[in-house]
């Protein structure tokens, strides 16, 4: 996996077991590959992974189970749209909305724009 | 798991290459030794695996002394030098010349890792290239077992798929009671794998610290324009503005870029190291 | 100290199977060479006489004995390959014992299993074919418990191949050199040193020659002992260039003696040293001593 360069490699690491999930190559409820498999994936320290595993179990993510590993949890995904949608609004909307001000964009240009993306990858 | 107290090295009386080090590690961990060219990095591994004596201090590795050079000291610390020898055999008689000397050594695994690396097993040791050579030695190093691993450049001769291959294979294999110190140049090969970094300079140890404790409290960033950041301590030019080194005042979790790391410390020594005090 | 059989042979396989081409090729030229000598020694006008088969088979082992015993230890010298040889999982001693046992066991026996039976031949062919003849006699074929000189050229051997050795570790470049540097100046040191304290104690140049009680031992044709007698005997210039340990030998005694019809020569004499033994126990024990520098010096081996 090639990482950014300026987030930190367990969040980035953590996005990946969410984007996994999200286009459901994980699925709800079930097991997820252990540290050691992700780390030789990934090609990274064994304890990074655990970093972020453990930052997803405090998210509720994922959950482990004594002696059989981490696993999703029933709701993960839903759990992460949602997340996912308020980072959207709190943090890229604004940088958009800065950037649409600057090139003198309206709002209203953007629906017809949106409504072709949608149709032609449809 | 390594013990260094007061560790004074050279190979002449007037010139130290290592002077007053102190180091206590501990098993579980991928250390990076970085260091400039000659600051003793070589030195230090070798006293570590008993090639080398300390003039005056106290070293212990895996509840041992490395002079010594026991056998039972010898198989749980291995050093995988920087620059290999390999005698005119074939893999199969190197293993079963050299493997019996380990009893730890894993035949599975040494042919896992073969296969990982894609270096036929048929072959003759000397009509091998200096890359697949160092395959082999990298196989075989890691099926010892040995407790404590000292890798000296060892992605130095790897194309690039091989270097990847090397950073799944060490991924994997490391254990919680099992320690990797590996010395090396080409950072940017390895940093994902390094959880421990320790930097010798001045011939002694001035930094050691896990990654996660450095982006705590340093920011690594690219940034536009220097002014917007604050607190900049360390910043290099590059094509899209600058990459950064800031005090982590806000607490946010960046990506430390290990190469621009060890700049900053060799440049910036007395505001980086203060920051850890 | 650890010391374990299992791991002397592991060590002693390596040996064997890091560098099996270079020894068979070294057996080889050896053998060629020492064919070489033998079929020269033939053709010679003495032909193969039983002294330079004893010189063949001593001097012969001896020297390439050394050259090979020097190559054992060497790879602790070498950068690259110290590494390795110096962090293999063997105790210092281990690593000793197994050039000890190539050096000192499998080299002698494989040397004189290879050149003993060319000896044979050659000495076959002397005899048979080429019918070379000293004093009127067909050369004798040397016979190891003929010779009262085996221990001592044995002992010799021992020194040579230890110094070798020692000088491997000792050293760090050109290690053969300065070990047969070593061992030529002790060796020759001794004698010279020897030498000079004799000629300081004795008389040597002696002009008209001396007297002195001798004890006179016959000998046969086969080597035994026939007759011993006490006679007056007539002595001209010791021959003073001996070892500490050894006894005094005087040249020049040719006396031309008769006992029951047959005559009998003598070429040399000796004084007995009476005080030998220590020199012998010294020279014996310095033996294992200097397995124990080789051990200490091999354990503190450093790159």
């Amino acid at each position: 996996m090639d990482f950014n360069n300026t987030q930190a490699i367990y969040l980035q690491i953590a996005d990946y077991v969410c984007d996994k999930i999200q286009l459901e190559q994980w699925r709800e409820d079930e097991k997820i590959p252990s540290v050691r498999e992700l780390a030789v994936i990934l090609e990274v320290n064994p304890n990074t992974i655990m970093r972020s595993y453990e930052y997803l179990q405090q998210n509720e993510i994922i959950y482990t189970k004594r002696g059989m590993g981490y696993f999703t949890q029933p709701n993960a995904a839903k759990k992460i749209l949602k997340t996912r949608q308020e980072q959207f609004m709190a943090e890229e909307l604004p940088q958009l909305f800065k950037k649409m001000q600057l090139l003198n964009i309206p709002v209203s240009q953007l629906q017809a724009s949106y409504e072709q993306f949608i149709n032609t990858k449809n | 798991m390594i013990n260094i107290e007061n560790l004074t090295f050279g190979y002449h009386k007037k010139q130290m290459v290592l002077e007053n080090l102190n180091l206590h590690i501990k098993p579980g961990h991928i250390y990076g030794l970085l260091g400039r060219n000659g600051a003793g990095k070589s030195s230090l591994l070798h006293n570590i695996c008993g090639l080398l004596f300390p003039n005056t201090g106290t070293c212990q590795v895996a509840g041992k002394i490395p002079a010594r050079r026991s056998p039972e000291f010898l198989q749980n610390v291995f050093l995988l030098p920087e620059e290999i020898y390999l005698p005119n055999v074939s893999i199969k008689s190197y293993l079963d010349i050299y493997a019996p000397f380990y009893p730890e050594f894993s035949r599975d695994m040494f042919f896992k890792f073969l296969k990982e690396f894609e270096v036929p097993k048929e072959n003759k040791l000397q009509n091998m290239s200096y890359g697949q050579k160092k395959k082999v030695m990298i196989s075989f190093a890691l099926a010892t077992q040995a407790k404590v691993l000292l890798m000296d450049e060892p992605t130095n001769g790897l194309d690039i798929p091989s270097k990847k291959q090397f950073r799944k294979i060490i991924a994997g294999v490391i254990k919680e009671d099992q320690l990797i110190i590996i010395s090396t140049h080409q950072v940017k090969d390895l940093d994902s794998l390094i959880d421990f970094v320790l930097i010798l300079e001045d011939n002694k140890i001035i930094l050691h610290e896990p990654v996660d404790r450095i982006t705590d409290k340093l920011a690594f960033k690219q940034v536009m324009s220097l002014d917007e950041i604050a607190a900049v301590i360390y910043s290099e030019g590059a094509l899209k503005g600058y990459a950064v080194v800031a005090i982590n005042h806000k607490q946010e979790p960046s990506r430390m870029d290990m190469e621009i790391f060890f700049n900053a410390v060799l440049t910036e020594k007395q505001q980086i190291l203060s920051q850890f005090n | 100290m650890q010391f374990s059989i299992h791991r002397i042979w592991l060590l002693t396989r390596k040996q064997w199977v890091e560098n099996q081409q270079l020894y068979i090729l070294g057996l080889l030229a050896t053998a060629g060479i020492m064919a070489a000598i033998i079929l020269f020694n033939i053709l010679s006008l003495r032909g193969l006489d039983t002294s330079t088969q004893q010189l063949i088979l001593y001097v012969g082992s001896t020297a390439s004995g050394a050259v090979f015993a020097s190559t054992i230890l060497s790879q602790f010298n070498e950068k690259i390959k110290g590494i390795q040889a110096l962090t293999l999982p063997a105790s210092a001693l281990e690593k000793f014992v197994m050039a000890f046992i190539y050096s000192l066991l499998i080299f002698p026996i494989t040397y004189f299993l290879i050149v003993y039976p060319l000896i044979v031949f050659g000495h076959y062919l002397d005899i048979h074919v080429k019918h070379n003849e000293l004093y009127y006699r067909p050369n004798r074929l040397y016979n190891l418990s003929d010779d009262s000189n085996t221990g001592e050229l044995i002992v010799t051997y021992f020194v040579m191949q230890t110094m070798a050795l020692l000088g491997s570790v000792l050293f760090k470049r050109y290690a053969f050199i300065k070990s047969l540097v070593l061992v030529i100046s002790i060796f020759f040191g001794a004698r010279v040193i020897n030498s000079i304290l004799i000629k300081s104690m004795i008389d040597t140049e002696v002009k008209s020659g001396f007297d002195a009680n001798v004890q006179e031992i016959y000998f046969n044709n086969a080597g035994a002992v026939i007759h011993k007698d006490i006679v007056k005997g007539h002595f001209v210039k010791p021959n003073v260039d001996a070892a500490p340990y050894d006894d005094i030998a005087f040249g020049y005694w040719n006396d031309k003696k008769n006992l029951d019809g047959i005559g009998y020569s003598a070429s040399q004499t000796k004084i007995h040293h009476p005080y030998n033994m220590p020199f012998l126990m010294l020279l014996y024990l310095g033996i294992p001593f200097l397995w124990l520098i080789t051990w200490l010096k091999l354990r503190e081996k450093q790159l």
